[in-house]
């Protein structure tokens, strides 16, 4: 934690904010996905997108204290989840997880800690998560983008 | 520091990335909801331009207190 006395008397009232700004949408389908022929009948429940990110951090201490954050992207990073919407707005984050955490560990995580969907709605995200009510992935060994592929002379 | 708050617009918004009259609705908001406090060596205002400068220049505790004009004893502890 930075040892900045601002920081600790800010942030925490800070955090307050989220109850009173973030506004998760309604039972509707969105204007982005009702507009678009191209996602309209299939991802009408769809009300944004998740990802896990690793943003960099040091830690106060000994090495002893530094492992569980040494995780695959190198240096000592968290692993941060994140929704958005389809204006790119923050919907949720979650950050604190330690850099050796799995995505699928940190938004198990996040769902104890109150992060949902309304029934039926759910976020579109990587591979790197499961299919779950709230979650939607992408199928399991099935090539995607061919014709933007091809377009760039490029196997997929 | 009253010359971020009280001067020219622009000179907040460069140092915080904040319009004036949101930075003035953020810190009302956080002063009556958010615990936030003036204390005895800064002010409530003061540690929010503090903590804006932290979060989107990566501001150092000695340019913070170069333009807070505080001891960096009162800055960073």
């Amino acid at each position: 934690m930075l040892p900045y006395r601002a920081v600790y008397e800010v942030l925490p009232g800070l955090l307050k904010l989220y109850k009173e700004v973030v506004r998760l949408p309604k039972n509707v389908t969105l204007e982005e996905i009702a507009e678009d022929p191209k996602r309209y009948p299939f991802f009408a429940d769809c009300i944004g997108a998740l990802d896990g990110t690793y943003l960099p951090i040091s830690i106060k201490g000994g090495y002893t204290k530094q492992a569980p954050w040494r995780g695959r992207k190198g240096g000592l990073t968290q692993n941060v989840l994140m929704a958005v919407d389809f204006q790119m707005n923050f919907m949720y984050v979650l950050a604190g997880w330690e850099g050796t955490a799995h995505d699928s560990r940190v938004i198990n995580s996040a769902k104890v800690k109150g992060f949902e969907a309304l029934p039926g709605k759910y976020y579109v995200a990587d591979a790197g998560y499961s299919n779950t009510p709230m979650t939607l992935t992408p199928y399991r060994g099935v090539r995607y983008h061919l014709r933007e592929q091809a377009q760039v002379n490029m196997r997929p | 520091m009253a010359q971020l708050l009280y001067g020219h617009e622009a000179r907040l918004l460069s140092v915080t990335r904040m319009r004036l009259d949101v930075f003035n609705k953020l810190l009302n908001w956080l002063q009556e909801h958010g615990g936030l406090k003036d204390t005895k060596l800064l002010s409530a205002a003061e540690k929010l331009v503090i903590f804006l400068m932290i979060f989107s220049n990566n501001a150092s505790y000695k340019l913070l207190s170069e333009v807070t004009q505080h001891s960096s004893a009162t800055i960073h502890w």
